[in-house]
């Protein structure tokens, strides 16, 4: 089966005033028609401006600088703004983290949600309103009809996201970036809303990026997992994989500070420092200067090791012992 | 004032990042990310010197503030001395000499044989005089109205918020007009009705400043240890108030040299004896439908590039002191 | 809402006794308006029956009341000078100015919005950077020397527009107006243009701060995920939230607008209210002054009640607010 989209050494740079930031910094991975992969890393690792390039949405001082984003074999870095406008929404979707403030506060969910089907296909308005209304029912918000007219803010946060969710599955895209899409929510209302997502994703056969610093919540939903830490990918694998055998110092350190049944009465562990800035990146492993196991060697930089199937980790540790375990 | 001091010194300050530069490269990243010793002063300095524009601005009001204290010396002649005038002079266009061969009129003489440069160089001591003074004084008055609302809170400022308002809320020119109509000519007049127009805006621009300071710890702490009132509030809080009021400062004289122009074209603001720029505008009014444009033009000019400079500082100032703006 | 209202209603209501009080006093403390009247050649019995008849010689707070109970029969006394109603004068002349000041504000936005929207797009470009130094250079011309220029320029030297006066008047609904003849039209470009070039410039900054805010925020990067056009993006997402701050600028500007048509009315001896209130200032005619006052502060404590009201109609977010806080 071919990947719906394949991402190759991309990168992504910001030129501000004190120098060059590499938010992205040769990240690669594959997404499967139907498949969900977790993007997890701290705030400031990148995981969100890859989510952005991925459509060539980086906003000025923001560039990316090189690598290849294939959709469905077709290249999308470098391509004019209006052949990518005619792609974002139809076909690769998006949906933010704070829903209040993404929907436009001035304009009424109807008209936000008719828009984005006038976008993309010659249908008359009534129609348009008829999809909007049908996909608002389908997220199951009530009285779809009265909520169209509504505005934002007359929404509760879960049902915000909810109108978010419905706007992405309008045109049934091949692919959903989601970006911490549950963040600001209650709990509560936060697995509501994943498996609204997971049923939707599996019902449409649209494969989900889902961008998250919270790895139990990636736990539960997606297929394979990649960790980000300053702007490179460190660990890539089926999710229970890595979830059950980390490979890298970091994904090790994010798993042990999820608090966890069996951890009961113990100390939960946590990763001592700070993440690096962009703009002064330690030279050779980003990690290093956190790590506990680091060594002289992770002042080089260090390899990309594929100790199994589907599975990657960047790092100079030897990893077979670990796999074989 | 310090603002010549900013000018003398471009050449030290765009040095400046390429040294900071090493430092980070050296690997002192904190320092770097806080701006360990670059003081706020020498940041803001930098910023500003950086822009062209703002360092045309300033380079320019120093020339004509310089040309405004020394107009007696600048001036080839003086435009007040009534035995020099000849009104065989009058209405003369640029470039002519007087009767006798001895002076020429650059830039032409008015309705009474005065010369134009002469008279625009006391008229813009005049004008900016008046502006700065006014601005002083407004800037005295309403800062500490402002802070002493936001120290004490409460009623007081309530009241004195009210008062802002409603002030605010009529434009600063029917305002003045009223006053001066009161008042009568005088540029004692005209100074006091331009410090009862501008003080609100500094009350205002203090008081919203220094409300942020009051909650923060170092007032409660300087209360705590003993340290009187007044000078919490004027050694410690007002300091903190300082770039929004700067900025508010620079726009505001810029406004009230324009605004005193204004009352003296209307007839309402100086007397004949001692005109601004604004006045001698006024006075070529009459001349302009006859072509003799340049009696009202070249004042109106210095008076257009006296004002563009002082917005030009103001601005880049703001965007400077702002931190909103920073990215 | 109702009790905002009142309240509203009730404030304005205190501010103009506040303002009459203040206006009387002030005015009462001006110069002996008799001696500007009366030719010094005048008879002491003359002046003695003059002054008895403007009833100058009773005292401030007989003079005040007498005033109050005026006002309340539409009365604020006759005009020294044209010895008609102050009122009538000030209403009679007041439509020529309401035309001059309704005409700078039409002007302001057709030309300051579409700049400064450009200016806030491209913010560094060279067109954005001189669209800003344009904008410096009309905030700093004062509004009477710009008057001037116009009248150099466009009367004096090339001869193409009138300077003086309102030009061919056509009556409709028993009010004079000037912008329905050509001749009219010619005469009020010139003040018109003039009034309006300070608040050009307030529009083009404040179009422009409001686009480049309204560019960077979420719900802007939103719809360009959702694949809009950048057409749509700007003129209705980023516009719409520019237009509810410009509309209550602009509503609050009307005031000084008529407060500055003193200055072009003077310049351009344009027959309205502050060509009036300048000659009357210069002979101390007090009922017209007085009069005047009181029209403009009626005229600001309105236009106050009538922003603050619309502000709340068209800000969805504060009309809810309002109703369930």
């Amino acid at each position: 089966m071919d990947p719906i989209l394949s991402v190759r050494d991309l990168r992504t740079e910001f030129a501000t005033g004190a120098g060059v930031a590499r938010a992205v910094n040769g990240v690669s991975f594959d997404v499967m028609p139907g498949h969900v992969l977790g993007l997890v890393g701290e705030s400031g690792s990148g995981k969100s401006v890859t989510g952005f390039s991925l459509i060539g949405l980086v906003d000025a001082p923001g560039r990316i600088v090189g690598g290849s984003v294939r959709h469905r074999g077709r290249e999308l870095v470098g391509l004019p703004q209006s052949e990518l406008r005619a792609l974002r929404g139809k076909e690769i979707a998006m949906i933010f983290q704070d829903p209040m403030m993404t929907l436009n506060p001035v304009l009424k969910i109807g008209t936000q949600m008719i828009e984005t089907v006038l976008a993309h296909d010659p249908v008359s308005r009534q129609e348009a309103r008829e999809r909007a209304r049908a996909a608002l029912g389908k997220v199951g918000i009530a009285s779809p009809d009265e909520r169209l007219d509504a505005y934002p803010h007359q929404f509760s946060g879960g049902m915000r996201q909810r109108v978010a969710i419905a706007i992405a599955f309008l045109h049934r895209p091949s692919l959903i970036i989601a970006d911490e899409p549950t963040t600001a929510l209650d709990v509560t209302i936060q697995s509501q809303i994943l498996s609204e997502m997971q049923t939707l994703a599996r019902q449409e056969q649209t494969a989900v990026i889902w961008i998250s610093h919270d790895l139990s919540i990636v736990s539960g939903l997606a297929d394979n997992v990649a960790v980000m830490y300053a702007g490179r990918i460190v660990e890539h694998g089926p999710v229970a994989d890595v979830l059950t055998r980390p490979l890298h110092p970091y994904a090790q350190g994010l798993i042990a500070s999820v608090p966890g049944a069996q951890m009961r009465g113990r100390r939960l562990a946590q990763i001592d420092g700070m993440a690096p800035s962009l703009l002064a990146l330690p030279a050779g492993c980003a990690f290093r200067p956190r790590c506990v196991m680091a060594q002289a060697i992770c002042e080089a930089e260090p390899p990309v090791q594929a100790p199994a199937t589907g599975r990657m980790v960047r790092c100079v540790l030897p990893v077979r012992d670990e796999v074989a375990a | 004032m310090n603002r010549p001091a900013e000018v003398k010194q471009p050449v030290v300050p765009v040095e400046r990042p390429a040294a900071l530069s090493t430092e980070a490269r050296a690997g002192t990243v904190k320092s770097a990310v806080e701006g360990g010793a670059d003081t706020p002063f020498r940041q803001a300095l930098r910023e500003f010197v950086a822009n062209p524009f703002a360092v045309f601005g300033a380079v320019l009001l120093t020339l004509l503030v310089f040309g405004a204290i020394f107009a007696e010396a600048l001036a080839p002649t003086n435009p007040y001395d009534l035995t020099k005038l000849d009104l065989m002079d009058a209405l003369q266009p640029p470039g002519t000499q007087n009767m006798d061969g001895s002076v020429t009129f650059l830039l032409g003489t008015d309705g009474q044989g005065r010369d134009m440069l002469s008279a625009m160089l006391y008229g813009l001591r005049t004008s900016i005089l008046v502006g700065v003074s006014s601005g002083v004084i407004a800037l005295c008055v309403g800062a500490t109205i402002g802070i002493v609302a936001a120290f004490f809170g409460g009623w007081i400022d309530s009241f004195v918020m009210r008062i802002v308002d409603l002030q605010l809320s009529f434009p600063s020119i029917l305002v003045a007009m009223v006053l001066l109509a009161l008042l009568g000519q005088g540029v004692d007049k005209i100074i006091l009705a331009l410090v009862i127009v501008q003080w609100a805006y500094y009350a205002r621009t203090v008081r919203s400043a220094a409300l942020v300071e009051r909650s923060k710890e170092y007032v409660e702490a300087a209360i705590c240890l003993g340290i009187g009132r007044t000078p919490v509030m004027f050694r410690h809080m007002l300091r903190n108030c300082l770039p929004p009021l700067i900025v508010i400062a620079t726009v505001q004289v810029g406004s009230a040299i324009s605004l005193e122009a204004t009352l003296s074209f209307l007839g309402l603001g100086l007397p004949v004896t001692k005109p601004s720029l604004g006045l001698l505008i006024s006075n070529g009014f009459a001349f302009l439908m006859s072509g003799k444009y340049w009696i009202s033009l070249y004042p109106g000019v210095l008076l257009l590039v006296t004002i563009i400079a002082i917005n030009l500082v103001g601005d880049h100032l703001r965007d400077i002191l702002n931190p909103r703006l920073k990215r | 809402m109702t009790s905002f209202l009142a309240r509203r209603l009730l404030q304005s209501a205190f501010v103009l006794f506040a303002m009459s009080v203040l206006v009387f006093v002030g005015i009462f403390a001006i110069g002996n308006p008799v001696d500007v009247l009366i030719s010094p050649e005048a008879t002491q019995a003359d002046r003695q029956r003059i002054v008895e008849s403007l009833g100058l010689d009773r005292s401030l707070i007989e003079q005040y009341v007498s005033f109050v109970r005026g006002v309340f029969d539409g009365d604020f006394g006759k005009s020294f000078v044209f010895k008609i109603s102050a009122i009538g004068l000030i209403l009679d002349r007041m439509p020529a100015t309401l035309e001059l000041a309704v005409s700078a504000m039409v002007l302001s936005i057709l030309i300051g919005l579409p700049l400064g929207m450009l200016a806030g797009m491209h913010p560094d470009s060279f067109l954005g950077r001189s669209i800003m130094a344009g904008s410096i250079v009309g905030f700093s011309m004062p509004t009477f020397w710009v008057g001037l220029i116009l009248i150099l320029v466009f009367a004096v030297y090339l001869g193409w527009l009138p300077s003086t006066g309102r030009g061919e008047t056509v009556t409709v609904l028993g009010i004079r107006w000037s912008f329905l003849t050509l001749d009219g039209l010619a005469h009020l470009i010139l003040p018109a243009f003039n009034l309006a070039l300070f608040k050009i410039s307030l529009v083009i900054r404040l179009t422009r701060a409001g686009m480049r805010d309204a560019l960077a925020s979420d719900y802007v990067r939103y719809a360009i995920a959702k694949g809009l056009y950048p057409r749509r993006v700007v003129m209705v997402h980023a516009l719409k939230n520019i237009l509810i701050p410009l509309v209550t600028v602009l509503g609050l500007e009307f005031g000084s607008v008529i407060a500055f048509a003193i200055v072009t009315e003077t310049i351009f001896a344009w027959p309205g209210t502050g060509k009036l209130i300048i000659e009357s200032i210069s002979v101390l005619d007090r009922p017209v002054i007085v009069a005047y006052l009181m029209v403009i502060v009626l005229m600001f404590v309105t236009i106050n009640l009538i922003v603050d009201i619309t502000y709340s109609i068209l800000d969805p977010r504060i009309r809810i607010g309002g109703a369930t806080s």
